[in-house]
């Protein structure tokens, strides 16, 4: 009877899972190896064909790569404002609220629209960024619409958007470790960057490593600041695999091709979150 | 252990300790003012006549040009977008509070057959990223004939693997002989859950709510391909097709991303502390 109950109250959530979340993740990989249209019902096996033609796409390969350089740029920059505005945060400090609030408020709201905001901050002749160097003597940048500039413009955007949600879990973890460590470093007279460097970032370490991960997985799908930014241009230079996925899927129509790339994606980002269970596997070594 | 009891355990701080706090605190301000200005700066423009938001980038409205937000609202039927996702955001909320509430108390206090393997396949979900079931999921809501329509923006989305979590964690830490006492008084699972649990989960409930609301609000690529006629549109996706047809008004565009960003900020300073709790739990725990 309990069991019944008990399986009638899944139910539900059973049901939406089912239906939108592993089906999908399932079907995503047969229609991978289909020539399915989306304009066209029927479709024909074709085995690794989709696959084989992803090897010699060059414009999968650049997206791939943007979306490579993306996160290489992006993560550490991140990861070490985060650290940093935590580490000073986790001190006594007047308007701490208020600090927390600020570095936060970005993250609670939608990239789309901070994303119309930091387009004129960009833009070239009326935005801020040119007004704010150009008393330095810098000739106004073109920063959406220069292959070299639009991939930073977008990290700086993604920096300044996604830092406060990775400085919290670090405030979190800060405030994890026990006092009595810092006394004790303290009595054996270590400095500021001693104690940082010796008792704050090990302990830290295992929160970095989950960091780290979920601000890769993140960044691997980045998608709506480039649609609406800068739509894969200049010359593909932000050209990344979810907005090359989106317009195989959604501009040509070609559902195998675009399964395919969803599905490589799904493979690379299944390993990652492999990775991160075993780095917080590596939680025990701390755990007190 | 909250930053006020950790500053209580401190002697107090020497001389150079208050001089490096006060030069942390400058530096921390300006980071701060800049980590604002974006906001700042949008809603000044927002208020400046058109022919000011470009002549005068520096300069304070010369008067509130409220005729910019009345634009806003008017020009692509935004006022309609704002209503759909407002409307839709709160409705996914309250369905994933109650999907999520009903099989969290079944994982957290009930015993079946079962229930680890299923538990673990719903964690299982989290690890499957929108954008990756983005064609499959087209699919099957062309199937359904749901393609452009409400349905769409919240059916698919009325349960959630955050939300089973986050509310099993909380359940888990309901002590037993409060269970055992309803028992006594002949309350069954659904009673305990209705008339005991559920009024103490509040706090829990509430920091689902805001996850969930603000997650669902914010989302994009989803109703974007989801979506096609205008009176479906959500104000994100209205949103980005804005400089494309109004041939950039800046103080327009400007009102419509305050407008946009408004709810979720809102919501944000009311449950500032669910948030926050809500991102420690799930991200470290």
């Amino acid at each position: 009877m309990e069991a019944l109950t008990a399986y009638a109250m899944i139910l539900p959530a059973l049901a939406v899972l089912l239906t939108f979340a592993y089906w999908p993740a399932i079907n995503v990989v047969w229609i991978s190896l289909t020539d399915r249209l989306l304009l066209r019902p029927f479709a024909n096996f074709v085995g690794l064909e989709n696959y084989a033609r992803l090897l010699h796409d060059e414009r999968f390969w650049n997206s791939v790569w943007n979306t490579v350089r993306y996160v290489l740029m992006s993560v550490p920059l991140e990861v070490g404002l985060a650290l940093a505005i935590a580490v000073a945060l986790a001190r006594p400090l007047r308007g701490v609220g208020f600090f927390r609030t600020a570095f936060f408020l970005p993250v609670v709201t939608s990239l789309v629209a901070v994303a119309m905001v930091w387009e004129w901050i960009y833009h070239p002749s009326l935005g801020l960024l040119n007004a704010l160097l150009a008393p330095l003597g810098v000739s106004p940048v073109r920063w959406l619409g220069d292959p070299t500039w639009a991939m930073p413009a977008l990290v700086l955007l993604t920096v300044w958007k996604g830092t406060g949600y990775y400085m919290v879990i670090y405030l979190a973890g800060i405030l994890d470790i026990p006092e009595e460590y810092y006394e004790a470093a303290r009595i054996d007279g270590a400095g500021r960057w001693h104690i940082f460097r010796h008792v704050t970032w090990p302990l830290l370490s295992p929160t970095t490593y989950l960091i780290l991960v979920l601000q890769a997985i993140n960044s691997f799908q980045v998608f709506a600041s480039v649609y609406t930014m800068t739509g894969g241009g200049p010359l593909g230079s932000t050209e990344v695999v979810v907005f090359y996925l989106y317009e195989r899927a959604f501009k040509s129509f070609e559902f195998g091709y675009a399964s395919a790339i969803s599905v490589v994606l799904f493979v690379f980002l299944l390993l990652l979150t492999g990775a991160q269970r075993i780095f917080i596997g590596r939680r025990v070594i701390y755990d007190r | 252990m909250t930053a006020e009891s950790r500053v209580s355990s401190r002697r107090p701080p020497t001389a150079p300790e208050r001089r490096m706090a006060r030069i942390i605190s400058v530096v921390l301000g300006c980071a701060a003012f800049l980590w604002l200005f974006p906001f700042v700066w949008a809603l000044i423009a927002s208020f400046k006549p058109e022919d000011e938001v470009l002549s005068r980038v520096w300069a304070l409205p010369s008067r509130l040009a409220w005729e910019n937000y009345a634009g806003a609202l008017e020009g692509l039927t935004y006022a309609r977008s704002l209503a759909n996702s407002l409307g839709v955001s709160t409705l996914v909320a309250v369905l994933q509070c109650a999907t999520g509430t009903l099989a969290a108390y079944a994982f957290a206090r009930m015993r079946f057959p079962g229930r680890g393997l299923l538990f673990t396949l719903f964690l299982a979900t989290l690890m499957i990223p929108g954008s990756v079931t983005l064609t499959a999921n087209f699919l099957t809501l062309s199937k359904f004939n749901w393609i452009d329509t409400y349905a769409a923006l919240i059916i698919p989305d009325m349960a959630g693997g955050f939300a089973i979590f986050l509310l099993r964690q909380f359940f888990l830490t309901l002590p037993k002989e409060l269970e055992e006492a309803a028992r006594l008084d002949g309350a069954g699972h659904l009673r305990f859950l209705w008339h005991i649990a559920l009024p103490l989960s509040k706090p829990a409930l509430a920091t689902v709510f805001a996850f969930v609301f603000i997650a669902n609000y914010n989302e994009f690529l989803w109703p974007l391909i989801m979506t096609s006629s205008e009176e479906l549109r959500t104000v994100q996706v209205a949103l980005s097709t804005f400089d494309s047809q109004v041939g950039v008004n800046w103080g327009e565009l400007m009102a419509a991303a305050v407008l946009t960003m408004l709810p979720s900020i809102v919501l944000f300073s009311f449950m500032q502390r669910a948030f926050i709790r809500g991102i420690t739990r799930s991200g470290l725990k």
